[in-house]
């Protein structure tokens, strides 16, 4: 099987628009009603923990040159060990689609189109994730290189054309209930913005591996930016009581902005999120194929984009409704703990593994 | 036509063992399968005035060409030739010493001959000889260089390919006056034998895609190739594609640019399309011309071309996506008078659209095929009665007519004619996504359309070039028509 190989520009804008998109749809709603307009630090804080995953995936992976983390966890571990482990992040990657998915469709269908069944929305992203997966991870990368750049673009248009509207009284006081609020709120960032482990399966893909620490660094830093200042611009524009009612606080703020003679540009700004959104659950569920692809040996990940792609199709069928207490506390407390858990603690582990067995061996 | 040949009776007698001259052109006459368009002259040739006869088909032969060049030279000045058939060098002497054409080779089975005939040449057949002397004298009617009606400009030079590959070159070569011009040419089509060529400038071509084009040109195995279409279809990367991934033009100055840029031409006989690879999106929607108009106004147009593009993909679906699932986007005022306008119509809107639509690629259709004289007669039933009396019988409303129109417009702004079909072809199913699934439904199809497009690649260069994989330089020269000034310089 030849190698797709991608740029490394292309890997920043890969990163780029997982991170906008991803926390577009997941964490504004849990970060403007809890931690309000100190989120600015809850999302430093987010960023540096992805940043230190990202330092850890760089040197494990300059140390394997050329392996995922799923080969090279059995090398850290051993057969039987890495096996489980790997497996832990193959799950990881699935029930980080699900949930994405979840959202998604969930969303969608409370404000987009509320009359459209929910299965129609997961039909679609995935036979759309599917059919990128299938042709490879060098198409997904030119696609989020011209989408990554849209997104840019769209933002500072938003940005721009709203700034009449920017009341900064609503982002004072700094630091109203002291600092523990953010670094509680970190978590939720720091678990959506973590789900670039997926790096870890793209690094053998990567033109110039060496590089990966520092492009996605940047990436990170850009995504985590724009995204901040989407927030900040819907607490100071609606105030931190209205915006944390609203469950997505950026696309009611997109409402009152006017582009030209278009009244109602959130629709626009959200399609190009959606968009946006079709690469990131195509990166995931590349980096869970392939792993599958690894983790069983077989020879292509192609049955498992099949068989994967029908079981997360159904997952706007979880058994829980949005309203349910279940679902809020899965995305509010189990899901980031367990993220992290997952992204730094297992991740931690198998470095310090790494450094020892390097040290003893 | 005089005979001559009964003054030689004694000779003939002589050389029993030697093929008579009635078996040689039977012979080639057998090979050819007595076709009627086979054209003799026979006369005498050297001091002994040995019979001979010329042989040629009919319309594939210069008459001038034949006459100045092989018969008065053959009459008047082998009459101090030795020509008997014991003279080995006789054969070599009439090719070299008299024969004043400029190509002449020697055969010897009738099957070599006539293959040498069917591409206009003459044999001469003489008495007594085994071998013959084949002459090129090919010359036939061709269309004269004229502009080419497919790609016209308003500034810049006006000649256009003509359907005869010598022509072809030389068209390119007087613009590229360089040793570095290397011509390959060959033969495909096992019945056809079309002769096709790949040109390319020497030191400045890309090593790899030349070597992919030959290896690619080497694989065709084809009875055929009477258009440069057939070749196009058969060497392009995935086959299956909507979109060209093969950039075919009629003007020599288009393909002399791109030679000089790196690509490679491959010009087939018979046809003024000259194809050029490799050819990315953006190579499809640049035109020669912008290089010979100022460089703000053919930037202006560049991206004129660009809106055009997407506005030919997008505007239906998204008027039908708007109106069905999004009308809130629309300003009150304008959706009150789109809303009134279609008062009493009794379509859905998808269908209103589609049926519009389709009209219109109808007359598209209908106006390319006919006649010059019909073609006023068909705008006026497009303009009149589709425009004017649909919409005032209310059975059209008059937005859904501007829309196509605006889509018609942008449609005939895309410079290359296979793009701008793929792009209506997909144009169709936009609409039937977004009549579904609203402005989520274009955004499905955009992201497959997207995937498709950032997937394939024009011989090893991909398609979206140079925007992803973004390539700076390139990027801004395909964005913006820089001055000369300054482009002089980035070569």
């Amino acid at each position: 099987m030849n190698q797709q190989i991608i740029s490394n520009k292309q890997f920043f804008f890969i990163v780029f628009v997982s991170i906008t998109c991803l926390s577009f749809f997941s964490s504004p709603n849990q970060l403007t009603s809890q931690v309000k307009q100190d989120l600015w630090l809850s999302m430093i804080f987010g960023t540096l923990i992805d940043i230190y995953v990202a330092y850890i995936l760089q040197s494990l992976g300059n140390q394997y040159k050329g392996k995922t983390i799923i080969q090279y966890t059995g090398s850290i571990l051993g057969k039987a060990a890495g096996k489980i482990v790997s497996l832990c992040y193959l799950l990881f990657f699935l029930i980080v689609m699900m949930t994405a998915m979840w959202i998604y469709c969930d969303f969608m269908s409370r404000s987009l189109m509320p009359e459209t069944p929910q299965l129609v929305f997961s039909l679609t992203m995935m036979f759309c994730a599917g059919m990128a997966t299938w042709i490879g991870i060098e198409a997904i990368a030119r696609l989020s290189q011209l989408i990554g750049a849209i997104v840019l673009v769209a933002s500072i248009i938003l940005f721009i054309c709203s700034i009449a509207d920017f009341r900064i009284e609503n982002l004072l006081p700094v630091l109203e209930d002291g600092i523990l609020p953010p670094l509680r709120g970190a978590i939720y960032p720091g678990s959506w913005f973590g789900i670039c482990i997926t790096v870890a399966m793209l690094m053998p893909h990567l033109s110039n591996p060496s590089k990966m620490f520092w492009m996605k660094s940047k990436a990170v830093v850009l995504g985590a930016f724009i995204m901040t200042i989407y927030l900040m611009y819907s607490i100071a524009v609606m105030g931190p009581d209205m915006a944390g009612k609203f469950e997505n606080p950026i696309y009611i703020f997109s409402r009152i902005t006017h582009l030209i003679i278009l009244d109602r540009v959130e629709v626009l700004l959200l399609l190009i999120f959606i968009f946006g959104s079709l690469i990131t659950i195509s990166i995931v569920f590349f980096a869970f194929t392939k792993g599958m692809q690894q983790w069983t040996g077989s020879k292509s990940p192609k049955p498992w984009i099949i068989i994967f792609g029908i079981i997360v199709v159904f997952s706007p069928f979880a058994p829980f409704s949005h309203n349910s207490p279940v679902i809020s506390s899965y995305l509010s407390y189990w899901f980031p703990i367990g993220a992290l858990c997952i992204e730094g603690g297992l991740t931690t582990m198998l470095f310090i593994i790494a450094m020892l067995r390097r040290h003893t061996g | 036509m005089t005979k001559h040949n009964d003054s030689n009776t004694p000779r003939r007698l002589e050389s029993k063992e030697r093929p008579s001259l009635d078996v040689l052109k039977k012979n080639i006459e057998t090979e050819l399968g007595n076709t009627s368009d086979i054209r003799t002259r026979e006369c005498t040739v050297g001091e002994q005035m040995i019979p001979a006869v010329l042989v040629w088909i009919d319309g594939m032969v210069n008459s001038i060409d034949l006459n100045s060049n092989v018969l008065s030279p053959i009459i008047s000045k082998s009459v101090e030739l030795d020509m008997s058939p014991e003279n080995k060098q006789a054969l070599k002497l009439l090719s070299h010493s008299i024969l004043t054409a400029t190509e002449t080779t020697a055969v010897t089975t009738p099957a070599q001959a006539t293959s040498l005939m069917v591409e206009g040449w003459t044999i001469i057949l003489i008495e007594g000889h085994n071998a013959m002397v084949a002459v090129n004298t090919l010359g036939f009617e061709t269309r004269s260089i004229d502009e080419p009606s497919s790609a016209n400009v308003i500034r810049g030079p006006r000649d256009g390919f003509v359907e005869s590959i010598a022509m072809n070159i030389s068209l390119i070569r007087r613009r590229v006056r360089s040793k570095q011009i290397r011509v390959e040419s060959q033969t495909l089509g096992s019945i056809s034998h079309t002769k096709i060529a790949l040109l390319y400038v020497e030191d400045r071509v890309d090593r790899k895609v030349l070597e992919e084009v030959r290896k690619r040109v080497s694989k065709i195995d084809i009875d055929a190739v009477l258009e440069s279409h057939y070749i196009e279809e058969m060497i392009k990367d995935s086959p299956w594609s909507l979109f060209p991934t093969v950039y075919s033009t009629e003007r020599p100055d288009d393909v002399a640019g791109l030679i000089l840029d790196g690509q490679v031409a491959i010009l087939v006989d018979g046809t003024p399309f000259v194809l050029v690879l490799p050819c990315t999106l953006f190579h499809l929607l640049k035109t020669t011309e912008d290089l010979y108009l100022a460089y703000p106004v053919a930037t202006f147009v560049r991206w004129i071309r660009f809106v055009g593009f997407l506005l030919t993909l997008l505007l239906p679906a998204t008027y039908v996506g708007i109106l069905i699932f999004h009308p809130e986007m629309v300003p009150p005022q304008l959706l009150s008078s789109i809303l009134s306008a279609r008062d009493g119509v009794p379509f859905p809107i998808l269908l209103e659209a589609l049926l519009m639509e389709l009209t219109f690629e109808g007359l598209r259709e209908a106006s390319v095929r006919m006649p010059r004289s019909v073609g006023s007669a068909i705008s006026i039933v497009g303009a009149l009665v589709i425009g004017e009396s649909a919409v005032q019988a209310g059975i059209i409303s008059s937005p859904s007519v501007i829309i196509v129109a605006g889509t018609a417009i942008s449609s005939f702004t895309i410079p290359s004619n296979s793009l701008s079909g793929s792009i209506r072809i997909l144009k169709f199913v936009m609409l039937i996504f977004a009549s579904i699934l609203g402005l989520y439904g274009i955004i499905i199809g955009l992201f497959i359309v997207g995937i498709h497009l950032s997937a394939i690649k024009s011989v090893g260069m991909p398609y979206l070039a140079p925007f992803a994989p973004f390539k700076k330089d390139e990027a801004i020269r395909s964005f913006i028509r820089l001055p000369w000034f300054i482009q002089r310089n980035k070569r």
